[in-house]
């Protein structure tokens, strides 16, 4: 059964039946994927971890309270998202800090990174992901690391399908700039 | 840099080993507090779930389904279904499936359409007395509204749905009694048993549904001092009671002139003491309206809406803006005492007439004196204002008038008998 698949048969059995154990199913499915989004928005695991606990709780908010669910996926993106926002506005700062660890594994310092070929064009990437501003990071972010396609990016970001390939289109060609400056410096 | 080669570079990254991926333990750790956590919330599980439920079924349509099927097709296709199978089902059932159902919920259209399902399948006599029942359940629908927690403007939206059902029914049963009551064009098939039958049943449900809507009235009366009079188009919850209770008062009446139409046709159809008894109770149940709204005339005179007493000075004011609804009271408690005569005579068409007259003066009082209240208000607000400019003056009185003044159709309709 496709994920996709998978994910609406919990769904229905969750809304019928509300067992824990299939929420439990659903959070094997998600977890990953919602704390990589969070990951690489915040500047700690601890953090993303954290977060991550609490984008589950707030779902199971939701699903308690028989809330129109179309897409659990989706929904868990949206509270991800919203519930980053908290967390910079608690920390007074906008500034994207990418996780020291995850920056060391691409770097030198890091045993994984020395096995890859890609290292210095990885750690291009990266530079130039925390160069973009956050609308482009984000939309880039769910289209190529948490693949989503242009429908579920739009509905967790409120925009329309058209609106997000046009911000991915630029987010790309900016991206593409940025590191084209920097290769050249 | 091409795009396909950018947009694989981006991907890579999260291929990276070990780069964005949780801790294993933690993974787990989490998923135990979070079940923990979640079990917590549940409600006690229920004794024993039926083996099918609809609302699965709806469920399933929801997940599985895209949410324009959902909206488009199976949203009316399953309100039909509902429909269909409540008609041809019991009664009880569909008592219990929608009954309490209120404007704006979920069953409310199934109930709406229920009811136009069974009316339409009705016969003409059927179908009066069912809408004379609809028209009861909106009268409790109103009630419950305005004794909900809900906002004023959700209370107004809910009420003016439900009084427009409420007019739209009792207006259909005055046109069947209307037909009933003119031999000429009597609809075939309603014999004069039926049609009178048909009018006990209207004249004993429209006097439980005006008793609903008096109670629904005092219930309001709270609220009356805070809400403000709507502008423009839109009646307040007031306005709008007060006007289903004004049909609902004409239809009782058209209820007791076909029983004595019908008696006059045929004195065995209905013996002429229980028509005396029927009109006796009309005019005793006018005769407590008119002293309503002769008793509410007379405390604006003497108080504010707040209850504090007035100067003279406010209260000559105050009696000259209320001359007009006074009148037109003591007009309606003359008309009542001529039909109190009439009846004594065993003059039913007389009683009728002078009922009708009075009915209609009544209500014409009580609209005289609410467009009294609202013209007394800003004046009130004037010589107790800090800020006595002109310019406000006119403008608050000129803006709140014009609704206050306009006529409701039971205003027009009076207007004419009195011509």
């Amino acid at each position: 059964m496709s994920d996709h698949l998978k994910e609406k048969w919990l769904l229905y059995q969750l809304k019928t039946k509300h067992e824990p154990e299939i929420y439990g199913q659903l959070y094997d499915l998600y977890a990953p994927k919602i704390y990589r989004f969070i990951y690489f928005k915040v500047s700690s695991s601890m953090d993303a971890e954290d977060l991550t606990a609490e984008v589950f709780l707030k779902a199971w908010e939701y699903v308690n309270k028989n809330k129109e669910i179309e897409k659990f996926g989706g929904l868990l993106y949206k509270i991800a998202r919203n519930l980053v926002i908290d967390f910079y506005r608690k920390k007074s700062t906008h500034e994207i800090n990418l996780d020291e660890t995850f920056l060391q594994k691409i770097s030198d310092a890091g045993a994984t990174v020395e096995k890859m070929a890609v290292k210095s064009d990885s750690q291009n990437i990266m530079k130039g992901l925390r160069l973009l501003k956050e609308e482009y990071r984000e939309v880039l972010t769910l289209r190529y690391i948490d693949e989503l396609d242009a429908g579920e990016i739009a509905s967790i970001l409120n925009k329309s399908s058209i609106n997000v390939r046009v911000l991915i289109h630029r987010a790309l060609k900016t991206l593409r700039k940025i590191i084209d400056q920097n290769q050249n410096v | 840099m091409f795009n396909r080669e950018l947009k694989n570079q981006i991907k890579s990254l999260h291929t990276l080993q070990g780069v964005g991926l949780p801790r294993a333990e933690w993974l787990k750790g989490n998923r135990e507090i979070l079940l923990m956590q979640i079990k917590n919330t549940l409600a006690p599980a229920k004794a024993e779930a039926p083996s099918f439920q609809f609302v699965q079924v709806w469920n399933f349509m929801n997940v599985f389904m895209p949410r324009q099927a959902v909206s488009y097709i199976m949203k009316p296709a399953a309100v039909m279904i509902l429909v269909i199978s409540l008609v041809t089902g019991s009664w009880v059932t569909t008592v219990s499936a929608s009954y309490d159902s209120l404007p704006g919920d979920a069953m409310y259209s199934v109930k709406l359409a229920t009811e136009n399902v069974q009316t339409s399948l009705a016969s003409k006599p059927q179908e009066t007395k069912l809408r004379a029942e609809f028209a009861g359940r909106r009268a409790e629908e109103v009630k419950k509204i305005v004794k909900s927690n809900l906002s004023k403007k959700d209370k107004k939206i809910k009420v003016e749905e439900a009084v427009t059902h409420l007019k739209k029914d009792l207006e259909q049963v005055k046109g069947n009694l209307d037909a009933m009551k003119n031999s000429a064009s009597q609809p075939s098939g309603v014999s004069a048993n039926q049609a009178v039958e048909v009018a006990k049943v209207v004249e004993q449900k429209t006097t439980e549904i005006q008793k609903s809507l008096e109670q629904t009235k005092e219930d309001l009366k709270v609220d009356v001092k805070t809400e403000p009079t709507p502008l423009t188009g839109t009646l307040s919850v007031q306005e709008q009671v007060k006007q289903a209770t004004a049909t609902t008062v004409e239809t009782g009446v058209k209820a007791v002139e076909v029983m004595v139409e019908k008696h006059q046709a045929d004195g065995a159809t209905m013996p002429a003491q229980e028509v005396k008894d029927a009109v006796d109770s009309k005019l005793k149940a006018l005769e407590v309206k008119v002293n309503q709204v002769e008793t509410q005339i007379n405390t604006i005179v003497t108080s504010t809406p707040a209850g504090v007493p007035t100067t003279r000075k406010e209260q000559q004011d105050a009696a000259t803006l209320m001359a007009p609804a006074k009148q037109s009271a003591g007009v309606a408690k003359e008309a009542l005492n001529q039909a109190k005569d009439e009846l004594a005579k065993d003059n039913f068409n007389g009683a009728m007439d002078k009922l009708r007259e009075g009915t209609a003066l009544t209500q014409v009082a009580e609209v005289k004196a609410d467009a009294a209240v609202i013209l007394k208000a800003p004046m009130q607000e004037i010589t107790t204002s800090t800020l006595p400019t002109v310019e406000i003056k006119n403008a608050t009185s000129s803006v709140i008038i014009a609704p206050a003044v306009k006529p409701t159709s039971s205003a027009t309709s009076s207007i004419e008998i009195k011509k």
